[in-house]
């Protein structure tokens, strides 16, 4: 492994695919029994912990390589055995926002150009397929192709992301670090989240020095373990327009649906009939759940809060002005996402 | 489209007249078959095409060229469309087409633009007696007639109306080849063959989900700039209204009304202030915001374009200018049509049962202004037909001026009745002639 790929998998440990990575170096997971294995089983206890607590784990405490990339997966293993949905994303975002740290020094301007361009062409390039130009004029600054600007900025909802707020020019979207680095945040979580889901491992036989440490956090979770007790809402989705599938299903993915989409998923629901109770379930997937906040927007939206006004289901127009419209030819002749299922309208100009 | 009048002698026209403009559309299609355009990747496009009797056919997939003529020739639709889709299966449902694709479309819809001369050259005419009327708009008039209140607004578009829709045109382009770095040769600029223009934009954006193709007309709009600089700079403000509330209280408990922060709005509003970071709301209470002048120097993009259309000198600019300016500089594009990724839009080189002239490109983006769709796209033949006019104004085709005509019997050329017909104001009174 050369120096500079070594320092890539430190700082960036999710890049390789961790089952790989074990064979590749020939571990057997019997190995992390034996005392000199010790440090490492820390450092990924520690992995793990801060997870739990939603701390980010110590950007300092960077160690080579092989033992920062051996404790990642060996974190990766004791989250998945401890089997929580929450401790799942929370882990995920954890790691992605350390990530995220090193991604800011390693773009700065003051980071040596060999390590910028490396970390541009194998995680930015490499791994999210962005073509990133530093415009070297300008030192603080970086240029990525509109198409790709839009692909990640149209998950965002503050006007701050905006295209039309951005310095576009010639095809080219300009961007400071921080905001780069902000923009792929979410596509490092959701790669933590896919390496997690790969990783297969025989849980029923983990050595003991691990089951050890996953029993302690097991503990730790406990507080988690509210959400935990639940499994994930797996909503009937029969009979919805697509429109309403499409949130439905982000939800389910557990990704993050867009402040409209969510307004368009919990007035359609009100709109037939479902009660606040059913609604608040429905978002429960969702990464930011926070169930108080919840149930205040939906009791809002319902006319039981505020003033009073039950908000009614955007009409399809206004669904489609959103880009949140998915038309099928169920679609045709409705006006508004409750009247699926009825008359034939076409789309033509 | 034609309506359904009876004439003296009680013949149906609504037969005559369509038999007449199929025939008009038929002879074009035989006459103009290289006018028509063979889309790129013709096999993964959907077609759709209507008939004279207002029903639509469309999920048809097409093979070639021939095929593609050979449907125009024998089913003469009144209007025929292309998906601006690539697909895998174009003919299947909506769910089962897979979607590829999309070229990029603008739509430029000069109606939308609301000329001014509209009112000296569009009518209106009563939609159950054709009975034209004189005052009020179509949604406030009333028929003299017969007291219905459905009127047909007949719109008449003028040069001047054209030229509105040309400037759009060559905004749309100039944001598209300044911000979005596309390649003229990839920008392709069509007549619609009504009152309005559309741009397709192949190449690298072809490939936008619909969530990206809204970023980007609301981008060509210029929508959400003044939302951004309101919450960026409006915030202050407010603290600035307050602030400006507690002085003037404090003002008015002692004589001392000249306090430095009063004088200091004042100076804003004059544009002489050197502190970048003060703005807020004019001394006369307007809610008008304040936005430092420099923020607009220097840079691309909708910022840059703003400072270069603004006047330089001020240190700071109102909100309202800052309307002004993208009202100006946008490009006025309907973002409906943008975003349907699944629309099919109207085959280039076909008529337009609304006008019967036909949707055309542009040669060259640099002939735009010498355009002349009353000409250009006017492809119907001359021959002499006799039709009954009930009301039009006077107006130009293929340089030749017609009307005004009131309830009248005229010989006119085939593209000029073809043309009166497809605005519901004229019908023929007999069975055309080959």
């Amino acid at each position: 492994m050369s120096s500079t790929s070594s320092r890539l998998l430190a700082r960036y440990p999710f890049i390789e695919d961790a089952g790989n990575y074990l064979k590749l170096l020939d571990y057997r997971l019997e190995e992390f029994n034996e005392p000199y294995m010790g440090s490492v089983v820390d450092k990924a206890t520690k992995r793990v912990i801060a997870a739990i607590k939603g701390i980010l784990y110590d950007p300092d405490e960077i160690a080579s390589a092989d033992e920062e990339l051996v404790s990642f997966i060996l974190a990766c293993i004791m989250v998945k055995a401890i089997r929580s949905k929450v401790l799942y994303r929370r882990f995920a975002l954890s790691e992605a926002k350390r990530a995220e740290g090193f991604l800011v020094d390693d773009l700065s301007s003051s980071s040596v150009k060999d390590e910028r361009d490396n970390t541009l062409n194998s995680i930015l390039k490499g791994i999210f397929g962005i073509d990133v130009t530093y415009n070297s004029s300008d030192g603080s600054t970086y240029m990525i192709m509109v198409e790709d600007y839009l692909r990640y900025s149209t998950h965002f909802h503050d006007d701050y992301w905006k295209l039309v707020n951005r310095v576009v020019h010639k095809g080219y979207v300009y961007l400071s670090i921080k905001d780069m680095v902000r923009l792929v945040r979410d596509e490092i979580y959701a790669l933590i989240v896919n390496r997690l889901e790969r990783l297969n491992v025989d849980y029923g036989h983990l050595p003991e020095a691990l089951q050890k440490r996953i029993t302690a956090l097991k503990g730790m979770t406990l507080q988690l373990a509210r959400d935990e007790s639940k499994e994930p809402v797996i909503i009937e989705r029969r009979g919805y327009p697509p429109c309403i599938l499409n949130i439905l299903k982000a939800l389910e993915q557990g990704n993050n649906p867009s402040h409209t989409a969510r307004i368009l998923l919990a007035t359609y629901m009100l709109g037939i009939g479902k009660d606040v109770e059913e609604v608040c379930e429905l978002f429960r997937n969702a990464p930011d759940y926070n169930e108080r906040i919840t149930r205040y927007q939906v009791e809002h939206l319902a006319g039981l809060r505020g003033n009073r006004v039950k908000y009614s289901c955007p009409s399809c127009s206004k669904v489609a002005s959103q880009g949140l419209c998915f038309k099928s030819d169920e679609c045709d002749g409705i006006s508004n996402p409750l009247q699926f299922g009825r008359q034939k309208k076409r789309g033509i100009g | 489209m034609i309506d359904h009048h009876d004439d003296m002698d009680g013949h149906d026209v609504r037969s005559y007249s369509t038999s007449l403009l199929k025939q008009a559309f038929k002879e074009y299609y035989f006459n103009y078959t290289a006018m028509v355009e063979v889309p790129d990747a013709i096999q993964e496009r959907e077609f759709g095409y209507s008939r004279f009797d207002g029903t639509m056919v469309r999920h048809l997939s097409i093979r070639d060229r021939n095929e593609l003529i050979a449907l125009l020739m024998v089913n003469v639709p009144s209007d025929v469309y292309c998906s601006v889709a690539y697909y895998t299966s174009p003919s299947r449902s909506m769910e089962e087409k897979g979607l590829k694709a999309a070229d990029l479309i603008f739509d430029i819809d000069v109606k939308e633009l609301k000329p001014r001369c509209s009112s000296t050259h569009d009518i209106h005419i009563c939609a159950e007696c054709s009975e034209p009327i004189q005052e009020g708009s179509s949604y406030t008039a009333t028929c003299s007639r017969c007291g219905s209140r459905r009127i047909n607004h007949v719109i008449f578009p003028c040069d001047e109306c054209i030229s509105l829709g040309k400037r759009e045109v060559k905004k749309l382009v100039e944001i598209l080849v300044d911000d979005f770095g596309v390649d003229e040769d990839n920008i392709k600029v069509y007549f619609s063959g009504n009152y309005g223009f559309h741009v397709y934009v192949k190449g690298r954006y072809t490939m936008l989900d619909a969530a990206a193709r809204l970023e980007v007309v609301n981008y060509i709009l210029g929508r959400g700039l003044v939302d951004a600089l309101k919450k960026r700079y409006g915030k202050k403000r407010s603290k600035e209204k307050k602030r400006r509330k507690r002085d003037s209280k404090s003002s008015s408990r002692s004589s001392n009304s000249s306090s430095s922060r009063n004088s200091m709005h004042a100076s804003i509003r004059k544009g002489k202030s050197d502190d970048l970071n003060s703005y807020g709301n004019g001394s006369d209470g307007s809610d008008d915001v304040y936005i430092p002048r420099p923020i607009f120097d220097g840079v691309h993009g909708w910022m840059g374009r703003i400072g270069r259309y603004l006047t330089a000198g001020d240190a700071h600019v109102s909100m309202k200018s800052i309307e002004d300016a993208i009202l100006a500089l946008s490009a006025r594009v309907d973002p409906n049509v943008t975003i349907d990724m699944h629309r099919i839009f109207r085959l280039s080189g076909t008529l337009n049962s609304k006008s019967s002239l036909a949707k055309i490109q542009m040669p060259r983006l640099s002939d735009i202004d010498s355009f002349n769709p009353f000409t250009d796209a006017c492809l119907i033949s001359d021959r002499e037909v006799n039709v009954y006019v009930i009301n039009a104004p006077r107006f130009t085709l293929k340089g030749n001026q017609f009307g005004p005509y009131m309830h009248e019997e005229v010989r006119l050329p085939l593209y000029t009745a073809s043309y009166l017909i497809c605005k519901g104001i004229a019908y023929a009174k007999q069975p055309s002639k080959v």
